[in-house]
């Protein structure tokens, strides 16, 4: 089975309380060759604590841990495992949370509710190094950019190095998103692979991520919590 | 003693305002003794230019002075017998000291008083006279002519005073000093200051404040004692000028100035009385009726005109009489009341009152030559000490009214702050209220939505499976929907901001799976559309289930291996067309526009003011749907009663 891929298997690491989910993902990977489930934590000091160990290539939170919130978790990994992809699984409708965990470096995200086959894809693509976006996500990233750009003026002719800006092509996947199309209409409408346009969507995340650190220091220091 | 006590007074004055006159190089000689000689005679004649002493009735008698020529109160019957006036030509004559130098000498009369008039002769030459009327020749002016002002003329040693009186009126001279100019300029001006100036000053500032408390009742009618105090300061002026008027001819007739000098004080009295009232609150009929009598019979009886019948002149010292009687039963009056009803203000210008009682009493003594006339009428200070009081007064009013006005300021912030309370109370209750209605509204719209689409699959899909027609796929299939139709109620509810095609995105995210695993492709042809301002949540969630319904029956009914979506506008409508490429229905499946889903997106479309149409031929059914730019009035009221 495995002969059908050369590399080595997608190590896997759930981070999750919710016992359906885990059989549910366990059940995926006996199914998927290119996947090992390396191990299942279910809270958020065990997640911590694993981050200590060898680094996995997705690790997948959720964010209602019973000691906390996977918020923690994902933004430790980020920093310790800066390799590793982290996924966070969330119900649908939870825009917010998922917001705020490609903030703290999620670079994609897990609707608790896919099929089986979808949550495979769904990790082989986000290892390929694409990422998932719905259209209101893209929206809400559209969103907080241009707030940053009218927020500060003087750096439209001056840009600012610190402060993560998105380029013309990466604001132009977000705006074909919100407009409904998918990232195989989006590759032909700008002339791109499918692939370039999933890497887009990753650049734009970690951007997010970025611009979210530089906000918080431009906020601590406008507020005097760090030397100038 | 009240001979000596205006000198007392000068010598303290001098002490504090002439401290320069000290300085005098040769005693001042003070001549107080005269010679007096009395000539009867008819009307009056001008003084002469020369006098020769030897010429006049060797009739001289010695006298001291001052010196008073008394006057009879109870005027003679002799008077009017002639037409003519009976006057007398009184002299004196002063004999000087041989002057120590030739230096020049002012003779300084502190009072001269009388009626008629004046003329002074230096050895026989005149050198000065009076040139005011009979009556008003400005006998409360003290005198300082220079003696040998003119050239080659030396210190006189005879100095000769012509007065000429009416025979009933009485007259005086204080003594008289001759000094060089320097030192007896203080004398002279200090004298001249409170004889003159100082009353003239004070009755002019009491006037002033007589007018301020005029204007305060042009603006405060209600409050009279301001207008009555304005009356008193009129009638203390016009008095007032009775004492410093006269030096000149007046440009008025005699009498009806000394008819108006005269009223004045019952004025005053009549006036001070109804003040007096309106402090202390307890007015007195017969008094007001009293002296309301007593100033008109004063005021009839002094009038010029009634002079052939009575003389005015004669009859002042009992007209003065009679005002200080009035006067004094006024004060008296006025402090006794005020005292009961604890009126400060009240009892303060009774005092007043009284006090000018005094000095009216002092002053007529000294009108009538009971007191030495280098006494100083007092009078005119009583003016200065109603001006305190009435000042006083007015300070207090004055804080008083500021002080309402901060603490009436302090109540009006304090009620503006209740008000602004109560406001915003009310404005929070407005606000909650809305709230429960936006919570209620939006809680009525989603179990509608859960009636309507979860709801009933779920308790059909629990019938068939109470059944047992219920398969897993059946089931799986159920529950997909369900879990599809919460999705789009809760995307329904991210605000969309107008964004149609937005909204249509997210429709397509989460139907993606469901056409993928039925092996439908998806044409997404959309263009650009305007914003829909009145694309509200519930709205929005309208649109998603008629699209949704829309995918549904063509997943359910139709044989579609494809589905394309297009958008259009115009001015005034966005149109959504979803076009699939089944067989389309027969005549016979037109029936189900009877079914609950077609029924469901027509009502659902014209809630929300939309046209939704069919158009279905063998190659596939074309739906489109038709939604207006500008919210309709039908849309936005039909939205409140979906059934």
């Amino acid at each position: 089975m495995r002969s059908e891929n050369d590399s080595m298997p997608i190590r896997v690491i759930l981070v999750e309380d919710d016992v359906t989910f885990q059989q549910a993902l366990r059940h995926t990977f006996s199914t998927a060759t290119d996947m090992q489930l390396v191990a299942v934590l279910s809270t958020r000091a065990e997640g911590l604590k694993m981050l200590n160990q060898a680094p996995a290539d997705v690790l997948l939170v959720d964010l209602g841990l019973p000691d906390g919130s996977g918020i923690d978790v994902i933004r430790a990994a980020h920093s310790k495992w800066p390799e590793c992809n982290i996924m966070v699984s969330t119900a649908f409708g939870d825009e917010m949370h998922v917001m705020q965990s490609l903030e703290a470096g999620a670079t994609g995200y897990l609707l608790k509710d896919s099929s089986t086959a979808s949550i495979a894809s769904e990790i082989r693509s986000l290892h390929q190094g694409g990422s998932p976006i719905s259209p209101l996500i893209a929206r809400q990233i559209l969103m907080r950019f241009r707030h940053e750009d009218t927020s500060q003026p003087l750096a439209a002719t001056s840009p600012s190095p610190s402060r993560a800006r998105l380029s013309a092509r990466e604001q132009q996947v977000l705006e074909y998103i919100t407009k409904g199309f998918n990232s195989d209409e989006i590759a032909e409408l700008m002339g791109v692979s499918r692939h370039t346009v999933l890497t887009f969507v990753r650049r734009i995340y970690k951007k997010l991520e970025v611009s979210s650190k530089t906000e918080a220091i431009y906020e601590a220091r406008s507020q005097g919590l760090l030397g100038a | 003693m009240p001979k000596q006590w205006p000198e007392i007074f000068l010598i303290i004055a001098l002490l504090t305002v002439c401290i320069p006159a000290a300085t005098a190089t040769e005693l001042p000689v003070h001549i107080t003794t005269a010679h007096i000689l009395n000539i009867p005679c008819q009307d009056f004649s001008a003084p002469p230019q020369v006098v020769n002493e030897q010429l006049l009735p060797d009739k001289w008698s010695t006298v001291n002075l001052p010196h008073a020529l008394t006057r009879q109160l109870i005027p003679s019957s002799a008077l009017h017998e002639h037409e003519r006036t009976a006057t007398i030509e009184t002299w004196y004559r002063l004999q000087l000291p041989a002057p120590a130098s030739e230096t020049q000498k002012q003779l300084y009369i502190p009072r001269w008083k009388t009626d008629g008039n004046l003329a002074i002769y230096a050895d026989g030459q005149l050198i000065y006279m009076s040139s005011g009327g009979v009556y008003w020749n400005g006998w409360n002016i003290p005198l300082s002519i220079p003696l040998n002002a003119t050239a080659n003329t030396s210190s006189p040693s005879t100095i000769l005073l012509r007065i000429q009186r009416p025979s009933d009126s009485g007259g005086g001279i204080s003594s008289i000093w001759v000094q060089e100019s320097s030192s007896l300029n203080w004398r002279y001006r200090l004298r001249y200051l409170l004889q003159v100036q100082l009353p003239y000053t004070s009755s002019v500032v009491f006037l002033a404040v007589g007018l301020f408390s005029f204007f305060v009742w042009c603006r405060l009618r209600s409050e009279h004692s301001y207008l009555l105090f304005f009356f008193i300061s009129i009638a203390s002026f016009i008095r007032t000028l009775h004492y410093y008027v006269g030096e000149r001819e007046l440009s008025i007739a005699e009498s009806w100035f000394s008819w108006l000098t005269i009223n004045s004080l019952f004025w005053m009295v009549l006036v001070t009385h109804f003040f007096l009232q309106s402090l202390h609150h307890r007015p007195s009929r017969w008094l007001s009726a009293l002296v309301i009598l007593v100033t008109i019979v004063a005021g009839v009886l002094t009038l010029p005109m009634l002079s052939g019948l009575l003389n005015a002149y004669a009859l002042s010292p009992l007209i003065y009489f009679a005002l200080i009687i009035t006067g004094s039963l006024v004060a008296g009056f006025g402090a006794y009341k005020s005292k009961q009803e604890n009126c400060n203000d009240g009892l303060l210008l009774s005092g007043w009152a009284i006090a000018g009682m005094l000095l009216g009493c002092h002053d007529w003594l000294l009108q009538n030559n009971y007191l030495s006339i280098e006494s100083i009428y007092l009078g005119p200070y009583s003016n200065i000490g109603a001006f305190l009081i009435v000042m006083s007064i007015i300070y207090r009013r004055f804080l008083k009214a500021n002080e309402s006005v901060k603490s009436t300021n302090a109540s009006l912030a304090f009620r503006l702050q209740e008000r602004e309370n109560e406001l915003k109370n009310s404005h929070q209750r407005l606000r909650e209220i809305e709230h429960r209605q936006t919570l209620s509204n939006e809680r009525q719209r989603l179990m509608q939505d859960m009636h309507d689409g979860m709801g009933s699959s779920l308790i059909i899909a629990l019938l068939e499976a109470e059944k047992g027609h219920l398969d897993a796929s059946s089931l799986t299939d159920v529950l997909k929907n369900c879990i599809e139709d919460l999705k789009l109620t809760i995307d329904s509810m991210e605000p969309v901001e107008a964004d149609l095609l937005l909204l249509m995105a997210t429709l397509r995210f989460r139907l993606t799976p469901r056409l993928e695993s039925a092996g439908i492709r998806l044409r997404w042809d959309i263009q650009n559309v305007p914003a829909l301002d009145w694309l509200d949540p519930r709205n929005a969630l309208h649109i998603l289930r008629i699209l949704q319904e829309t995918f549904s029956n063509i997943i359910k009914h139709t044989n579609a291996t494809e589905i394309r979506i297009t958008t259009s506008s115009d001015a005034t409508h966005v149109r959504v067309i979803i076009t699939d490429n089944g067989q389309g229905f027969t005549a016979e499946q037109s029936a189900l526009f009877n079914g609950k889903g077609l029924k469901n997106q027509l009502r659902r479309a014209a809630s929300i003011g939309a046209e939704i149409l069919w158009h279905s031929t063998t190659a596939g059914v074309t739906v489109t749907l038709t939604l207006p730019i500008v919210a309709t009035k039908r849309h936005s009221k039909s939205a409140e009663c979906l059934p």
